[in-house]
């Protein structure tokens, strides 16, 4: 049974990063293809897994299988670059443990769509739930970045580790040219705002992870508050993205300006764009 | 280019008063003054290799990135955008 699609139809890519969930992956593919609304395609993206995980998807499913363990970071970006390439006008994260819930994608692009923004974050808080527990750690790791990132953005993201967000055609042109590599969650948060891009948060329901092992543990955990709070501190003085011409509309970044750092290594973001065929159909227009 | 930046560390690893050597040759009066200079010498040996391993990298990075996708796209299988076999929509 298919969710109740929105009247628009972008095409959008549902990114599902996987690393040693063999227990959770064909389970969440399943259910995303009976949830998700025709205009969505499905990317597996096999983060060098030493498990049998890419075998669990089940067949039909697009399937890309890193050579080795990048970080989320990096199955990420892979997402991203795959999306930009073939011209998804609209890119959705979803965690392969099963946690995220398929029924929520759609609220996730129908806010990003009626409201014309560039990233959309799942909140597990934004409506308090006596359903979803974090641990102490989790939680006060959490509240504590949340503060941070108000401090220097402004912003009040109340669930800024989520890795539940939809990203319009900008961000994911953004994102394939540069992704943070470890936790990248709130450090895009601060970017993309920093940027001039439109960011907003929508309350869904998450389910507790049931299988395989959280990447965070106690002391980890204190690393990785750390860590992303330095992380967020550089990213005031960083310009991972070419300004001025990314405000300008989607495609409109120009290469040339990507030549202010002689040691970069990331390829333009004009090289993750597929030229459309002659006499190709038109985008499809969006109808909110 | 890494044996040629190391080769200070092996040099002073060996002489360890080479720093006080160093420092009569220069004719620096206080040694310590000579001492700090190898220490930011040192440093700043260290944040040039941290830089290149950073920089390669990122370019490892992109290059599993590209292997993953172009991978996919020559197996086709369950191509999301409708080109190959078994896409995720026939199911």
């Amino acid at each position: 049974m298919k969710s109740s699609a929105p009247s628009y139809s972008p095409r959008c890519l549902v990114i599902v990063p996987v690393f040693n969930e063999r227990d959770a992956v064909g389970k969440l593919v399943r259910r995303l293809r009976r949830s998700l609304p025709d205009f969505c395609d499905i990317l597996v993206i096999d983060d060098g897994s030493t498990d049998d995980t890419a075998h669990q998807v089940p067949p039909g499913t697009a399937v890309v299988a890193l050579p080795f363990n990048l970080g989320i970071g990096g199955a990420m970006q892979t997402g991203y670059r795959y999306a930009a390439l073939n011209d998804y006008q609209l890119a959705v994260q979803v965690d392969g443990d099963g946690q995220h819930r398929p029924t929520e994608v759609c609220r996730l692009i129908h806010h990003l769509v009626q409201n014309d923004l560039d990233l959309v974050v799942g909140s597990r808080f934004l409506t308090p739930s006596r359903f979803y527990h974090q641990t102490v750690v989790r939680k006060a790791g959490a509240g504590f970045l949340r503060r941070v990132i108000r401090l220097l953005t402004g912003l009040d993201m109340t669930d800024p580790t989520s890795g539940f967000r939809a990203a319009s055609r900008r961000v994911i042109e953004a994102f394939a040219h540069w992704y943070p590599e470890d936790y990248p969650e709130p450090e895009v948060i601060l970017l993309l705002h920093r940027m001039g891009f439109a960011i907003d948060e929508v309350s869904v329901r998450m389910r507790q992870r049931r299988t395989g092992q959280s990447s965070i543990g106690l002391i980890s955990g204190l690393f990785y508050v750390a860590k992303v709070t330095t992380c967020l501190l550089l990213d005031l003085v960083r310009r991972p993205w070419p300004t001025g011409k990314l405000n300008a509309g989607a495609g409109a970044i120009d290469p040339n300006e990507l030549n202010h750092d002689d040691r970069q290594t990331t390829d333009s973001p004009a090289d993750w764009r597929r030229p459309a065929p002659a006499g190709g159909p038109a985008p499809q227009s969006i109808q909110a | 280019m890494f044996l040629i930046l190391g080769l200070p560390f092996l040099g002073l690893s060996l002489f360890p008063g080479g720093v006080g050597w160093m420092a009569d040759w220069l004719r620096i009066d206080y040694r310590t003054v000579m001492l700090l200079c190898v220490t930011a010498f040192f440093l700043l040996v260290t944040l040039e290799l941290l830089t290149i391993v950073s920089v390669q990298d990122r370019k490892i990075t992109t290059l599993a990135q590209h292997v993953g996708i172009l991978m996919q796209s020559r197996s086709g299988q369950g191509d999301p955008t409708g080109g190959g076999e078994g896409s995720d929509k026939s199911s």
